[in-house]
Formats: structure tokens, sequence, C-alpha cells
């Protein structure tokens, strides 16, 4: 499966420098967002982690408005690009928020494409110390305990991932 | 800051991956006040291979397989002993469980009320079931506080 990731990074904090780089996964859920504020409370070092609050848009449903039968609307799908960017540039200043809420060093990465793949390839090129997902995120359709995204990092993952739950 | 005596719950066994998920705890994880609880679940033997097929039964044999069950298990537990005091943790417990390894962690935790729960991915189990352990796995479906499911 390809994942053709774009990244668009808005560097808040300083130099990485020594530090331990954290991948904290966030799709703007209340899942992610209970993930994070117990990473705070429980396990954020404040003078040695950088976090990495990770936002990854799945694209790959927009990209087939077209089909065998009917070639895609040019306007359509210019349009569902449009709101995707959108809705990234609103999930970029949420994630900012946080950063400058929390007052923690971190930046904030804003990529597309495969969410799972993605995360464990940005934990091997940021090498980090370790993964956190809920166990859910915005799914609409609850057939698992288990997220389909936070399963497979689960089992991919090459560092230790932290499953946050309630 | 969280308030002090938090309690974590580590599944350990004798493998090499129990202690890569307890030193990665320490080094990453641990606060000062944490009560650690680290949960052991003896293997069992087959005790109806050691009446040898017949159907008389062998005491000896059968007694000889729970004086090794224990000494392995104060080997497990002073190894951990150890380990707790270079860490420097304050509060420890060892608690063996029989049954299941995963639905042990996990009851452990409930009662508890642990906050995290820290496991391997693989252990020492005979029968590799899955790919990834069948504890960690359990443990992740099943737990009702964060877990950190160590793997390198």
């Amino acid at each position: 499966m390809s994942s053709e990731s774009e990244c668009v990074m808005a560097n808040i904090g300083p130099n990485i420098g020594e530090r331990r780089n954290v991948i904290i996964a966030m799709d703007g859920s209340d899942y992610a967002e209970g993930a994070f504020k117990w990473y705070m409370e429980h396990v954020h070092r404040a003078d040695e982690d950088h976090a990495l609050l990770v936002n990854i848009a799945d694209h790959s449903h927009s990209l087939t408005h077209g089909s065998a039968w009917m070639s895609a609307d040019p306007k359509l799908v210019e349009h569902a690009i449009r709101e995707e960017e959108k809705k990234a540039r609103e999930m970029e200043k949420k994630l900012e928020t946080y950063l400058v809420e929390t007052g923690i060093e971190g930046q904030v990465i804003i990529m597309k494409g495969d969410p799972g793949s993605t995360l464990i390839k940005l934990a091997d090129e940021y090498n980090a110390a370790y993964i956190v997902t809920g166990t859910r995120g915005h799914g609409k359709i609850r057939r698992t305990i288990l997220g389909s995204v936070s399963d497979y990092v689960m089992h991919h993952s090459h560092v230790p991932v932290l499953i946050y739950r309630q | 800051m969280a308030e002090g005596g938090r309690k974590v719950v580590i599944g350990v066994d004798e493998s090499s991956f129990a202690e890569e998920a307890f030193n990665f705890y320490v080094g990453n994880f641990m606060k000062e006040d944490d009560a650690v609880i680290l949960v052991h679940t003896p293997e069992r033997y087959n005790f109806v291979d050691a009446n040898l097929g017949t159907p008389v039964e062998r005491p000896a044999v059968i007694q000889e397989l729970l004086n090794e069950i224990k000494k392995k298990l104060q080997v497990l537990e002073d190894k951990y002993q150890k380990k707790l005091q270079a860490a420097g943790v304050k509060s420890a417990k060892f608690v063996s469980k029989e049954g299941d390894p995963g639905e042990a962690i996990v009851a452990v935790a409930e009662k508890e009320k642990a906050v995290l729960i820290v496991c391997g991915t693989r252990g020492m189990g005979k029968l590799r079931r899955t790919f990834l352990g069948s504890v960690s796995d359990y443990v992740v479906h099943h737990a009702h506080c964060p877990v950190l499911v160590c793997r390198k």
C-alpha cells in the first residue's frame, strides 16, 4: 500500500538536541485528546521530552470520486481537496494551541497518508522513544475494541507503544 | 504533577522481554512514588505426563516438579528484587497468580486500581500461538487502564 505523504511542518519548539522524541498520534478525536492529557499528567518529562503531535489525514477515500462508469467531476475533486486542506490547517492550529497552552517542548506534524504506516515511519525517522495512541479515534463503525490504526501500530511498531484508554 | 503512589502493574516472566519492559518503564515512565506490582504466572506443568502414561500415580515426580516451580519462582523474585532496588523503587509487591497470564495481569490491575500496565510483547510461553504475544494482546483488549506494550 503506497502512502504518498506530504509533510507540512510547523516548528514550534526549539532545537531537538538531546531530547527524547515522543510521538503522540492526534486525530482530533476525544480519545486522542484524552491520550495527550494522560501523557501530560503521567508521563511527560519536561526536561527530557520533545513531543511530536502528529496528525495524519487519510485521503484515500477522496481519491475515488471517479469510477469506471463515470469520470470524476474535477470541480468535486478540487472541492474535496480544498476541504481537506482546510481541515488540516484547522488541525494544525488546534495542535499548536495544545503546545502553547501546556508550554511543553514539541512540534506539530501534519501529514497525509495511511495513518498506521506513517506513524511507524515517523517513529523510525525521528528515532522516537515510544508512541502514544488511544484505543480508537474518529472511526464511525465500532467493530472492535481496538481501532484499526492503534491495532496496526501495536503490531508493527519498532518501539514501545502506550495504548491509552478511558 | 500527579499525586504520589501510582500503582503500576508489570507482567513478568523469566524472559529477557520482560526485563526489557521493566527497564523501559524505569527509564521512561517511572515516577518517584510509584508502587510497582509485578505479576507472574508460573508455568504449569502437565501433571498427567508426570504419571508417565500409567494409572499409578507417582507422587515423587509430582513433588519434584512442584519444587522446581517453587525454585524458579524464587529465582525470578530475587532477580526482580535486585532490579527494583537498583531502580530505586520505593514500594514494590510480587504477585504470583495461577491461570492465564493475561487474565492474571488484568485482574490484578483491576483489583489494585492500577494507573498503568506494562508488558512485553513476547515471553517464555511454550506455545507461540500468535505473532504478537498472546498475553500482551489479551491485556490490551481487556485492560481498564492504559497499557504500555514494550517491543524492540
